[in-house]
């Protein structure tokens, strides 16, 4: 009988009109696990981004209609124990394309695990740098990656002539690849980075000026902090608490991302209040890495005869591609490391300060390319 | 000079029009310019010498405006609101308010004007009301952020783009069901139709591209492209047109690339691109087609284009985030 289901399965999903998809997250991500801070700081909510996938499939279901298309979504949030079994699961049932909201690690041995099959994975919301070096042949990356966002922060910072940075680090291996990013961002762009100071969440006595902001920040001369901070507990107590009077970006302050609810031209403000009708909450940005992961899938598989996982994987990285993210330009992948080519958002906590590229960087064949690891310096591991 | 003001035989006409309406004052003519603010909440009214004659003040979002047949009303959906406020253009008020489904954005009138067809951007639909009850007599879905909405002109068709499903939904309205569905460019927007009836112009915004479909057979036809120099494709994103009544020249506004392309609607060469503001969207012309008024979005002013050399002429703050821009003349 279980043969026999599989058997239909598999040959409903050979069609060349289905588009089975499967999004794939850990029921307890750490990324949004609200009790993770010290003392039930107050963490992002909760974050079920399947509900952005399965409304990507809704925003483009009168197309796909038309077509005689054919969109499934298969959702599943499992331990961190049962995922490579799921992963394999989801695949033997004929999904073809896996949408991965997972922490970066999970998401590498999902690609090693499924090479091979015929799937093409989405890595929607980690941004280690990792992930696109290493290259896999069945991924590509619709959340900005950590260079992106980075090279974001470094353009504004340029633009408002903040030249000379601060840099506070925490514990977390995340938090020490972030600033490794600002710092390539910033050498690029010849902002001056005056130190690189650790902090940690000890009250020790004998490491004060590892947990004291003020002491943190003193001695030096700066025009902006730059805190990477992960888990956001350090980073929440950083602005106002600096011993010179300055602003503070990064994983705090002024933040640099893929989305932001505040967010109101080239119909930004229709995306973020459908999600919004959708789930009763404000929409995050591993919401819209999630929709955008789900709609490039859809875009590509309507505009490749008989699609298969492998090209539509090629489609999406040609300049073929053309996708819209209502972020007011077109959106599509690079040839080179399969990461969506995207505006960055750099936003408060309630508002979209400054989308980049910020006008007047240049670049010679897509000012999109500004932001990220530009082909030239890319190499895979 | 470069606005011709009225000539007496089209205000002799009006006057005759309104006259049967029983309107005390000329509106027809009155040469004045409209803008609606989406952001300032207001539609200000423009002199012909461009001076500010007064701000009317609108419902939330003012967006897209249409006159009635005879100029007496001018209509303009709000869509922050969910209506569509009335503005007699006589004594420059808002006088009724029709009410519509969530965020109205861009409408016509069926041809006998007993109807407004208006898209309704959160909704995905394209809803008929009907004028004498002010009630929502249909609704006719679409894909998701419908936008453009236009007659063909025999009025056998509605056709309504939109962004989401890059699709133009050709409607026929005697079965009140879309008909087909034409796949266009990517995030298609608004229309013109040419004069004679044939062809059907969508703007596509971010694909840079401009869709010529042949209304008869209802098959893309061209596919234009305007890349003034010094840009690259991907900053044009073409939205609002106007075209002239002899369908000769179709006026595009290329959005990011901060400029007017005026076409040659037979040949589909370019004939001039003209710098307008920043984020141009919307376009009209006066009735002697000497003049274009373009409105920017991004920085709150209109443009000014003397047709005859195809130049800027002069650029006029207007106030916050102007959608779209008529001239009753």
């Amino acid at each position: 009988m279980r043969a026999l289901l599989l058997f239909l399965l598999l040959a409903g999903a050979a069609q060349a009109e289905d588009v089975a998809i499967g999004h794939l997250s850990l029921a307890e991500d750490p990324r949004y696990t609200q009790d993770w801070g010290y003392a039930r700081l107050i963490t992002p909510p909760p974050v079920i981004t399947a509900d952005a996938a399965g409304m990507a499939i809704t925003d483009l279901k009168f197309t796909t209609d038309a077509m005689g298309m054919n969109v499934t979504l298969d959702a599943r949030s499992v331990a961190g124990a049962d995922l490579l079994a799921t992963a394999q699961k989801m695949v033997a049932a004929g999904n073809r394309y896996l949408i991965l909201d997972l922490p970066g690690a999970d998401v590498a041995q999902v690609a090693q695990a499924l090479a091979g099959q015929p799937v093409l994975l989405v890595n929607a919301t980690a941004p280690e740098m990792a992930l696109r070096t290493a290259c896999f042949d069945n991924m590509v990356h619709s959340g900005p990656s950590a260079r992106q966002t980075m090279d974001a922060l470094a353009q504004y910072l340029r633009a408002m002539d903040w030249l000379s940075v601060l840099v506070l680090v925490g514990e977390d291996p995340l938090d020490a690849g972030l600033a490794d990013e600002f710092q390539a961002a910033a050498d690029r762009l010849r902002l001056s980075v005056v130190d690189r100071r650790a902090f940690t969440l000890a009250a020790d006595p004998e490491h004060r000026e590892g947990s004291n902001v003020k002491l943190l920040t003193g001695g030096v001369d700066y025009d902006v902090v730059f805190v990477a901070d992960t888990r956001g507990e350090f980073g929440r107590y950083v602005p106002y608490a600096t011993q010179l009077p300055r602003p503070v970006i990064g994983s705090v302050g002024l933040t640099a991302g893929s989305w932001h609810w505040a967010l109101e031209r080239d119909g930004a403000t229709q995306v973020s209040s459908r999600f919004d009708r959708l789930t009763h909450r404000k929409i995050q940005p591993a919401d819209w890495d999630v929709w955008i992961a789900a709609k490039s899938i859809i875009t590509a598989a309507m505009k490749v005869p008989g699609a298969t996982p492998a090209t539509v994987r090629q489609f999406m990285l040609s300049d073929a591609m053309k996708l819209d993210g209502s972020k007011g330009v077109t959106l599509n992948y690079r040839a080179w490391d399969g990461q969506m080519r995207q505006p960055i958002v750099l936003a408060t906590d309630d508002a979209a300060i400054a989308v980049a590229p910020i006008e007047g960087y240049m670049h010679q064949t897509s000012t999109l390319d500004t932001l990220g690891t530009d082909e030239p310096e890319f190499a895979c591991d | 000079m470069w606005i011709d003001r009225k000539l007496p035989g089209l205000v002799l006409a009006a006057a005759m029009a309104v006259a049967t309406l029983c309107q005390p004052v000329l509106a027809r003519g009155t040469g004045l310019i409209f803008v609606s603010l989406e952001r300032g909440n207001q539609v200000v009214v423009l002199n012909p010498d461009l001076s500010v004659k007064t701000r009317v003040d609108t419902s939330r979002r003012p967006r897209d405006m249409n006159f009635n047949k005879d100029h007496t009303l001018l209509y303009v959906t709000c869509g922050d609101d969910d209506v569509i406020d009335v503005i007699d253009v006589a004594t420059l008020e808002v006088v009724d308010s029709i009410p519509t489904g969530p965020s109205p954005e861009m409408f016509q009138f069926s041809p006998d004007e007993s109807k407004i067809y208006v898209s309704n951007e959160e909704d995905s639909v394209m809803e008929v009301i009907d004028l004498a009850t002010k009630t929502i007599s249909g609704r006719i879905p679409t894909g998701a952020e419908p936008e453009g909405v236009i007659n063909s002109v025999d009025g056998k068709y509605v056709f309504v783009t939109s962004e989401v499903a890059d699709m133009v939904h050709v409607i026929d309205m005697a079965k009140a069901a879309v008909v087909k569905n034409i796949v266009v460019g990517t995030r298609p927007r608004r229309f013109v139709v040419t004069p004679d009836g044939r062809e059907l112009w969508v703007s596509d915004e971010l694909s840079s591209e401009v869709h010529v479909i042949d209304i008869a057979s209802l098959e893309i036809k061209d596919d234009l492209t305007f890349v003034p120099p010094g840009f690259r494709p991907e900053d044009v994103t073409p939205v609002g047109m106007a075209i002239t009544k002899d369908g000769s020249k179709v006026l595009i506004t290329l959005g990011r690339a901060n400029h007017l392309a005026i076409v040659d609607a037979g040949t589909r060469e370019l004939l001039q691109y003209v710098l307008v503001g920043s984020r141009a969207w919307d376009v009209d012309l006066t009735s002697d087609e000497k003049t274009a008024f373009v409105a920017n979005g991004l920085s709150d002013d209109i443009t000014v284009v003397d047709m005859t050399s195809m130049t800027p002429v002069q650029s006029l703050a207007v106030g916050r985030t102007p959608h779209s821009i008529r001239v009753d003349d």
